[in-house]
């Protein structure tokens, strides 16, 4: 089985080096589809079907959280796991993105083991290929300051 | 002073660790090191308590440098757009580690990052008012990086 990605990032290079790194991890991606920002995001969702999401907060036009609603008001995207990955890490705002129906996050700076661990945990797959289930408990919340 | 010894601290780490996780760039403490022509220069704002700005001063060749690292290019291969996007992800970063690091259980809201190509060296400065700004000033064997945190009234 192998799944259709959604990076959105602001930052060209950021999607570039998120795509990589999902790419060199074995991770099993057939389409990696990009937005700059949370509109350009929804609109992707209304053409594609995409089985993960990875998502910064700080963008312009329309921010991570505010897709991150919007994702899970939406009756056909609110199964869709949504990752954010992003320089904001307070307390509040992790919580806040957990709050919103986030499935997991990563703080940046990462290492690339962060983005692989975080994404097979929300999928439910081991890198084996094997199925552990689809686990509802949030995902790279242990490191984080809770 | 005590916060603002604070500050400086944590900048520092925020510093080291987005250059050494992101770009795989070691960069070394320095004086006051005049940077040349072609200057990039990213800077991004936040706000909370306290709130203030960073600006990050990167030599052209310590920039390309951080762009072949980071997407993994060839020299040569390096595009004006890469570096732009570049150096605004490395303000963007340095600084909500920095506020991460600074004081987590507060949330800061940040501004989109800007960027510049200055012309003309440049010599960084604090301004002389050492109460309300922090310079940082590293060496890389790829060039100078000089990093200002001003703070402002919330």
């Amino acid at each position: 089985m192998s799944f259709n990605i959604m990076i959105v990032d602001d930052s060209s290079a950021m999607r570039q080096v998120i795509k990589k790194i999902i790419g060199m991890s074995g991770f099993k991606m057939d389409q990696c589809y990009e937005a700059g920002h949370g509109l350009e995001a929804l609109s992707v969702l209304s053409d594609h079907w995409v089985d993960v999401i990875l998502s910064d907060i700080n963008m312009p036009r329309m921010n991570g959280l505010e897709f991150l609603g919007r994702v899970r008001d939406h009756e056909l995207y609110r199964h869709i796991p949504v990752i954010m990955i992003s320089t904001e890490g307070s307390t509040e705002r992790v919580q806040e993105a957990f709050d919103h129906g986030a499935r997991g996050f990563i703080k940046k700076p990462f290492l690339p083991e962060e983005i692989k661990k975080v994404l097979y945990q929300v999928v439910g797959f081991k890198e084996d290929g094997a199925y552990e289930g689809n686990s509802e408990d949030p995902a790279g919340s242990e490191d984080l300051d809770f | 002073m005590k916060e603002i010894q604070k500050i400086r601290q944590a900048l520092k780490i925020s510093i080291f660790e987005v250059f050494e996780k992101m770009f795989f760039v070691f960069l070394e403490p320095a004086e006051g090191i005049p940077l040349e022509e072609g200057v990039c220069r990213a800077s991004i704002r936040y706000r909370g308590t306290p709130s203030g700005s960073i600006a990050l001063f990167v030599a052209p060749g310590l920039a390309e440098r951080m762009v072949r690292n980071l997407l993994l290019k060839d020299e040569g291969d390096v595009s004006e757009r890469d570096i732009e996007d570049c150096m605004k992800e490395a303000a963007n970063m340095v600084c909500g580690n920095f506020l991460r690091i600074f004081d987590s259980s507060v949330t800061f809201d940040l501004t989109i990052p800007e960027f510049e190509r200055l012309v003309g060296g440049v010599t960084t400065e604090a301004g002389g008012k050492e109460k309300d700004a922090v310079l940082l000033n590293f060496q890389s064997d790829s060039g100078a990086l000089s990093v200002v945190l001003e703070k402002m009234e919330s």
